[in-house]
């Protein structure tokens, strides 16, 4: 009886399974990367000495935000690139250092329809003296057992005027996933 | 006798359940004969509910949709399709915990992923799409993932050969290859653009890496080596192989070409001839490539496995009937009965899957440019008058900015419609602006641009709706239940409009220009628009020129 039922269990696992809907397990980045990224370069600005030296009496610093530069392995569609900088932005204006390091965030005229709201319109449009950048590279291995991604992801704040860097820093991660490649 | 009963309905309750337990793999006709008789729009309606279930056929039906959007022009779409279907490739092991239902059942559960080849053409076509976009990053990274190690078996290697090792050798197929480079040279062609437009690294390795598969390619990697071009034609051409299931318990499965024209691609821009271009890829070869195939293995376990079931149950059931108890030897038979059962159902569970990529090209060819201004691009596959295609007034990138163009073109057994080789526009759009004293299509005129400040202008200029404002006109589509723009939600049904109001449908768009959607749209001629509200009907010349023209 017990052998009976376990066998009807067993088959019907196996036919549930084979019916389930696919995981997608990629090693590309995610949205916890977004936000895990975005909010430690957030911090590592704010905490920078040459900002952290700046007052609401400091010459202006008009910052222009630009897309990602994706050189990795993974497609991030043009809007994607957007957010990983602007994520970055929206942190920073949420603590309150635009006005505390007398810094004016801009972004570039193709952005100003999207960017509507986002940012105030007066200053929207004013010409940068300062651009933050961000550049994603990889490193892709693939074999018989699988694939990994190590993504270096470097984010800098140019001065304009002289192009000198001003501020840069770095976030990192590998994944892995286990699987032949074309199965 | 209760216990026998029993284990004969587990038994026979597991036979049924397969026989229902998975979606259907049937091909979808209605979407394949659409997408070859140059109905994109048609075959995206037919592809578009089944791309949204998360099944095991997910991966395929949203390659088919991203490629029918691709040649539609619409690239929202295609790009969302596309994405969805980057992230399943890049996987790996998507079928990994799945292997031993696919075992008992059909190979047809385990999530279509596609042989290899087929799986490079997809990172292709994503490439394409990026390409089509201006996004010469994406371009680089889908083509990057093109690029995977290949199994190589031996030169002499067929799937009966191998399958014959495989048997003797239960190693074989994990152990038996060497893993070599590939021989994709359209991947490394893209990505070497990819890279160069967008201030990658590694162009001209990838260059020499293409020529080194192909010898023949020079022209055009000297073109590409040199950046000298405008516009970047893909084109897709004719029907690539199907895939049919043959030998014992139909268990193996083979690609075999459907159409083999072999014409190089022949490029006239107005009326000066570019090229010929010989194509880069040659999918019907591909296919039959031991070294881009991978799935003739599991279907001999599996048809063994069948046979060997039957034989133990046919035995079971002769010993049962030889014995001297009564009891048991209907015990025997039942389970012998039962064991023969599952032995069939694994006997059908080996015929092998024929799921495959229906919209495949048999070959494909790039054709970097240099046209400098506005002119008429005439495209044509040598041999095949009916691929030609005319863009009348074409307009070329800039160098180091190129228009990439994407082209599905049929083959010899594809209808060639008029409007292919049609010079005379015949609509109004977002990308040639509003004809001289023209109106808009709903109210009786031919344009289907959407409204903005340039447009409205533009009717007024010819004394039509002079006292509307952008608002009045956007509200005049509102209530013909039109929504502006491809993929939006309509107010009325509360679904996405993808289909154009010149085709019947409720969106008001310009599809990508270029495409073949573009050309079908706007160098057919369509019925005139029916309005729906008493506004329009009142405002359309048909019904009272006068109160258009104010």
């Amino acid at each position: 009886m017990i052998q009976t039922r376990a066998l009807a269990i067993v088959f019907a696992i196996l036919l549930a399974a084979g019916c389930a809907a696919p995981e997608v397990r990629t090693t590309f980045l995610g949205s916890v990367d977004l936000v895990d990224m975005t909010d430690h370069m957030a911090d590592s600005f704010a905490a920078d000495p040459v900002i952290g030296r700046r007052s609401e009496a400091s010459e202006t610093w008009v910052i222009s935000i630009d897309r990602v530069v994706n050189h990795t392995n993974q497609i991030i569609p043009v809007r994607e690139k957007w957010l990983y900088t602007t994520r970055m932005r929206a942190r920073l204006a949420g603590s309150d250092i635009a006005r505390r390091r007398n810094i004016i965030w801009v972004v570039p005229p193709e952005r100003w329809p999207a960017a509507a709201g986002e940012l105030e319109s007066e200053h929207r449009r004013q010409p940068p003296t300062h651009l933050l950048a961000a550049e994603f590279q990889t490193l892709t291995r693939t074999s018989a057992a699988g694939r990994s991604d190590t993504y270096v992801c470097a984010f800098q704040l140019t001065n304009l005027r002289d192009g000198r860097l001003v501020w840069e820093d770095l976030w990192e991660v590998k994944y892995a996933a286990q699987g032949l490649t074309w199965n | 006798m209760c216990r026998i009963g029993r284990a004969y309905l587990v038994v026979m309750g597991v036979v049924l359940a397969s026989g229902t337990g998975c979606s259907s793999h049937q091909r979808n006709y209605a979407a394949i004969h659409s997408y070859y008789k140059y109905d994109f729009t048609a075959a995206r309606e037919a592809l578009r509910e089944d791309a949204g279930h998360n099944d095991t056929n997910v991966l395929l039906n949203n390659v088919r949709l991203g490629l029918a959007a691709l040649a539609d022009g619409d690239t929202l779409e295609a790009e969302a399709a596309l994405g969805r279907s980057f992230d399943l490739l890049s996987t790996a092991g998507l079928n990994d915990d799945r292997t031993t239902a696919s075992i008992i059942v059909d190979e047809g559960v385990l999530i279509w992923k596609g042989e290899p080849f087929e799986q490079a053409l997809s990172y292709y076509w994503i490439a394409a799409l990026y390409a089509t976009l201006d996004d010469w990053e994406n371009v680089r990274a889908a083509s990057a993932n093109a690029l995977f190690r290949l199994t190589d078996f031996g030169s002499r290697q067929t799937a009966r050969t191998m399958t014959r090792n495989a048997a003797a050798d239960p190693d074989y197929l994990e152990k038996g290859y060497t893993a070599v480079d590939t021989n994709f040279a359209l991947g490394f062609l893209m990505e070497a653009i990819g890279s160069s437009l967008s201030g990658a690294a590694g162009a001209d390795e990838q260059l020499d890496a293409a020529m080194q598969i192909d010898k023949k390619l020079g022209h055009i990697v000297s073109i590409l080596r040199a950046g000298d071009y405008d516009t970047l034609l893909l084109v897709d051409y004719g029907k690539g192989p199907t895939k049919m299931a043959y030998g014992p318990d139909d268990a193996l499965a083979r690609f075999v070409p459907q159409e083999r024209h072999h014409g190089d691609l022949v490029v006239s821009y107005n009326d000066i001839e570019y090229g010929p271009f010989r194509r880069v890829c040659d999918v019907n070869r591909m296919s039959i490539d031991m070294r881009w195939n991978n799935l003739e293995n599991i279907r001999v376990a599996k048809s063994t496995i069948g046979n060997v079931l039957l034989t133990g149950g046919a035995v079971t059931m002769a010993a049962g009937a030889s014995s001297d108890s009564g009891g048991a030897a209907v015990v025997a038979g039942i389970v012998g009965l039962s064991m023969m059962a599952v032995g069939a159902l694994f006997k059908s569970g080996a015929a092998a899957d024929a799921r495959y990529l229906e919209f495949a090209p048999q070959s494909i060819y790039i054709a970097p440019l240099r046209l400098n201004d506005n002119g008429e691009l005439r495209v044509a596959v040598e041999g095949d008058p009916g691929s030609t295609i005319v863009f009348p007034d074409f307009r070329p990138g800039k160098r180091g900015a190129p228009q990439a163009v994407y082209l599905r073109l049929h083959g010899l057994d594809s209808p060639d419609p008029p409007w292919l080789e049609s010079t005379w526009e015949l609509y109004g759009n977002d990308l040639t602006g509003v004809f001289k004293d023209d109106w808009p299509w709903i109210l009786g005129g031919s344009d289907v641009s959407t409204p903005d400040l340039g447009t409205i202008g533009a009717y007024k200029l010819g004394g039509y709706l002079s006292r509307f404002s952008i608002d009045d006109l956007s509200e005049l589509y509102l209530a013909e239940g039109i929504v502006i723009g491809a993929g939006r939600v309509s107010p009325d049904t509360g679904q996405r409009a993808w289909r154009h109001i010149l085709d019947g449908g409720r969106a008001l768009y310009t599809p990508q220009p270029w495409s073949m959607g573009y050309k079908r749209l706007m160098y057919s001629p369509h019925d005139p628009y029916r309005p729906k509200s008493g506004r329009v009907r009142n405002l359309s010349p048909r019904y009272g020129i006068e109160y258009v023209q104010w």
